[in-house]
């Protein structure tokens, strides 16, 4: 009985004969693996004048690919197959791809059902608005990432700035509790009329714009400073439909230009409130996990993304498995990765530097495993100029690597804006446990350069 | 008689294609009233090859739903009207990339066949456009792996 082809093998297969095949035509092929994670190569000229050969490499490496191979007579999709090949051939989701850093790299569209902004990198999009913004992202939730953003918006506001808090975690939506009031229920008042969930369901009907003035509240934290946070929660006041909107938002609604998918409509959307608000600097806390928001505000609109971890063995796993798909996708990757700043959240009381030590191996492991080393500019591939990344050193402070620190504090469990309101969490508090993080975002906001770690 | 065309001989996409090719042909003849009628088959073929193989586990042109087996006016309205959707992870997709095709054909009728050319809606153009995208649609579809 013959084993099986998985996917990993199957991609092998294909993106081989692609290789292969670039060497026998005067272009490159394109390899697609479809929504159902079946491979098929696209050649940019008529059937007729693909030559045998071509098509005997092509059938062989299909069979290898056992049920991952095209279905039908679709392995092979020629120019003429498809009624407007630029659609595909000039499809701006195509991309490099290779399995490891001995193979060549081909080029991939990659129609995945989800997540495919995790690939739709190489510069950051913006719509005429060059306002900063800070992702806060942790490949798994429960590490602080919604406190260290309000203390972030609490920092920056104290000294001056207008922030823009986005809470863009919908499923989970929580930012509204901490800095709009201790209960968005009994403070009610404080929430605007309408949160994110609402925007995307008018704009899917073509009216996302009523409604875009009416979606941010001043956080009650900021009162008498010399900043504003202004808070743009998932959820508008009284919503009862929240799941039902929810249950939509992730699909794709036509436009003018065609489909608008899901990543395309959060940068709308962003652009959209920083031009009501004009704050000077945006943040926003993404959900946690390999998830389309996350990817969309991380490769997408985000100029530098921290990434929350605590020291488990779970989450360095996971946050493998996404520095793995960035590295089979070097355009990407050698782009996104100076965009990134390691955190390491919820750093226990006992034994801080044995830890701290740790977590900073563990940290240059993954990136020098992954986003690092193996991409190494390759002559002839395309979009693959930027400088090799595998210079930095274990201690090199400048590194993505390298983290920034956030102490566990029992004053931050549990939390709530209103100790703070109330005098029971102070400055000192909060510089204590939050301090290195603080710095880093100061810079970033252009509030001078960050001081030495405390 | 259950079917009117021959049993096991049905290709939409084949038909759809076929159909697209022929209303250019004699669009830029300017023959435009026979070309409205064949660009509005190309959509309703491709809108046929598109549900069939989203909605159905197992392909069999031959044995089509009643609320599919429709020419495009009545099958556009049902689409419009979400009586007949696209389904499966991916429908959301489906249903953008058809809702310009579903709205453009409006107006088409089979019976124009039988009309004074002069008296014709002036759609062309529209229903033009409605077979362009649902070509594109058949496309996106193949990229995406739908054929089975």
């Amino acid at each position: 009985m013959t084993q099986p082809v998985m996917y990993g093998q199957a991609v092998e297969a294909i993106a081989a004969a692609a290789a292969k095949i670039r060497t026998l035509l005067a272009n490159e092929p394109v390899v697609i693996c479809d929504l159902g994670g079946r491979l098929h190569v696209a050649v940019n000229m008529n059937r007729a004048n693909i030559s045998a050969e071509v098509v005997a490499l092509l059938t062989a490496a299909l069979a290898n690919a056992g049920n991952h191979a095209a279905m039908g007579n679709t392995g092979l999709l020629a120019r003429d197959d498809l009624y407007d090949p630029d659609a595909v051939f000039s499809n701006p989701d195509i991309g490099t791809y290779r399995q490891t850093i001995d193979s060549p790299s081909v080029l991939m569209l990659d129609r995945s059902i989800g997540g495919q902004d995790w690939l739709r990198s190489s510069q950051v999009e913006r719509a005429g608005s060059r306002i900063p913004r800070l992702v806060f992202y942790g490949i798994k939730g429960g590490v602080g990432r919604s406190t260290a953003v309000a203390m972030c918006a609490y920092d920056l506001a104290s000294a001056g700035k207008k922030v823009l808090v986005v809470d863009l975690d919908l499923e989970s939506p929580g930012l509204a509790g901490l800095l709009l009031g201790d209960d968005p229920m009994l403070d009610n008042h404080r929430m605007p009329d309408f949160g994110l969930i609402d925007w995307f369901a008018e704009d899917a009907v073509g009216q996302g714009n009523a409604l875009i003035n009416r979606m941010t509240a001043e956080s009650p934290l900021s009162a008498g400073m010399a900043g504003t946070i202004l808070v743009a929660p998932s959820a508008g006041r009284d919503d009862p439909h929240y799941v039902a909107k929810l249950s939509r938002v992730y699909g794709d609604v036509p436009e003018e230009d065609g489909p608008a998918g899901f990543g395309q409509r959060v940068g709308k959307l962003l652009a959209a409130l920083e031009a009501s608000v004009k704050p000077d600097v945006v943040l926003l806390d993404s959900r946690a996990g390999i998830h389309d928001i996350a990817a969309a505000s991380i490769v997408r609109y985000a100029d530098w993304t921290l990434l929350f971890a605590a020291d488990t063995a779970s989450t360095w796993q996971a946050y493998r498995m996404l520095f793995q798909h960035w590295s089979r996708h070097p355009a990407v990757a050698t782009e996104v990765r100076w965009r990134l700043a390691m955190v390491q959240s919820m750093l226990p009381e006992s034994d801080q530097v044995a830890r701290a030590q740790r977590f900073l191996e563990r940290s240059y492991d993954l990136f020098r495993d992954t986003l690092y080393d193996e991409i190494v500019a390759e002559s002839g591939a395309p979009h693959l100029d930027q400088p090799r990344g595998g210079s930095y050193d274990l201690k090199d402070e400048d590194a993505p690597h390298y983290p920034r620190r956030i102490k566990w504090s029992a004053r931050f469990q549990e939390f709530d804006t209103a100790l703070i309101r109330a005098g029971i969490v102070d400055r000192a508090d909060i510089d204590a446990a939050f301090g290195p993080v603080l710095g880093m975002v100061r810079s970033f906001a252009g509030l001078g350069a960050e001081s030495d770690e405390s | 008689m259950p079917y009117d065309y021959p049993v096991g001989n049905v290709d939409f996409g084949m038909a759809a294609r076929r159909h697209y090719a022929d209303a250019e042909y004699l669009q830029a003849d300017f023959r435009t009233a026979n070309a409205g009628q064949l660009y509005g088959f190309a959509v309703e073929c491709s809108l046929k090859w598109l549900l069939m193989r989203l909605n159905y586990d197992k392909i069999s042109d031959i044995h089509i739903p009643s609320n599919i087996k429709l020419h495009v006016d009545k099958l556009a309205m049902l689409i419009a009207q979400q009586s007949v959707t696209f389904t499966g992870p991916n429908a959301a997709r489906y249903s953008a990339l058809a809702a310009p095709v579903v709205a453009n054909i409006q107006g088409w009728m089979t019976d124009h066949r039988y009309c004074d050319a002069a008296v014709l809606p002036v759609a062309f153009a529209r229903w033009q456009e409605a077979a362009k995208g649902a070509m594109s649609l058949m496309d996106a579809a193949t990229v995406d792996g739908v054929p089975k």
